[in-house]
């Protein structure tokens, strides 16, 4: 993209020119044009003096940096970050569940054990308040382990019967 | 929040549970009765299958060597009424829960041999316990007379 007139003054061609953004054919019309005007001369030595200036104190800056400690001070902040928000905090975040879990745990073991696995002693199966008959004999015992209780009687007209079955 | 509103409900759900076995709570108006008749005799070894589970300590105690199973009926009877059972060699029992308290049925039982009463008894059945009522002879053996109760 050349420029149809080189004694015209371009700024943005100018601006280019200082970028490296130009093609051969513009190089030589800008070089060829600062050569003969003043005005563009000037303000190429002001923008390369400002750009030197500027490298100047980057270079200035970025040298008085210590980046090992700089390194040093992200890495310890994001680990501080990530423990608080990872470790402690997360636990007792994590409580809201593990409370209402362990309590539910709890009544159910509690539940199965007083129910289940605590069995009481055996008592009687049964328990005779009052007997009466007219019987040849009764006899009232129980079974030695589950204590099944057993009535054993002998009718008055049964002679079948036998007395000593037991 | 709808989190703690379930394990709230698990609490009070195993809570009534709990309670509710210790019959603290739902008052029981009827049970079930069931009575089995077994025939206890020496003349072979044959066990009723159904009767292996609950006549296992019975044999130790008895000098039977074979148990059958006659008949097994059930009642399903309401405090105050009345059932009977017809069991063998004409005898009747007539049965009636009179109250129901803890783990326990107070069951009114009157054993009738034609019209004649042999004997009445007032007893404490455990739930879903047992009470074997035995003697009376019969064909070649015993009759024994298995009265359980659940409710």
């Amino acid at each position: 993209m050349t420029h149809p007139d080189s004694n015209v003054c371009d700024e943005m061609l100018l601006d280019r020119y200082l970028d490296g953004d130009v093609d051969a054919g513009e190089r030589v019309q800008m070089e060829a044009h600062i050569a003969a005007c003043r005005q563009c001369r000037r303000q190429v030595a002001a923008l390369e003096a400002f750009s030197q200036n500027l490298n100047d104190r980057v270079q200035h800056a970025v040298d008085s940096v210590d980046f090992v400690a700089l390194e040093k001070q992200v890495l310890n902040k994001a680990l501080r970050q990530y423990r608080s928000r990872g470790g402690l905090s997360r636990f007792v975040a994590s409580l809201k569940y593990i409370i209402p879990a362990t309590v539910t745990a709890g009544l159910l073991l509690f539940f199965t054990y007083s129910n289940y696995v605590l069995k009481p002693p055996p008592v009687p199966s049964a328990i005779i308040n009052s007997f009466t008959g007219s019987m040849s004999s009764v006899m009232i015992f129980e079974t030695p382990e589950t204590r099944q209780t057993i009535l054993w009687y002998t009718e008055e007209t049964d002679v079948e019967s036998e007395p000593n079955a037991v | 929040m709808r989190y703690r509103f379930r394990c709230l409900l698990v609490v009070v759900f195993l809570t009534l549970s709990w309670f509710g076995t210790a019959d603290s709570l739902l008052a029981q108006e009827s049970c079930r009765i069931s009575v089995d008749t077994i025939l206890a005799a020496r003349n072979d070894n044959v066990v009723d299958p159904k009767l292996k589970r609950h006549i296992g300590e019975l044999q130790s105690m008895f000098n039977y060597t074979s148990y059958r199973l006659l008949s097994s009926e059930s009642l399903n009877l309401s405090v105050g009424q009345s059932g009977m059972v017809s069991l063998p060699g004409d005898r009747r029992l007539k049965i009636t829960p009179q109250r129901i308290h803890g783990s326990r049925a107070d069951i009114a039982l009157l054993m009738m041999k034609q019209t004649r009463t042999v004997f009445e008894t007032q007893v404490q059945l455990l739930n879903r316990g047992n009470l074997f009522v035995g003697g009376p002879a019969y064909q070649n053996g015993n009759l024994i007379f298995k009265i359980s109760s659940a409710y």
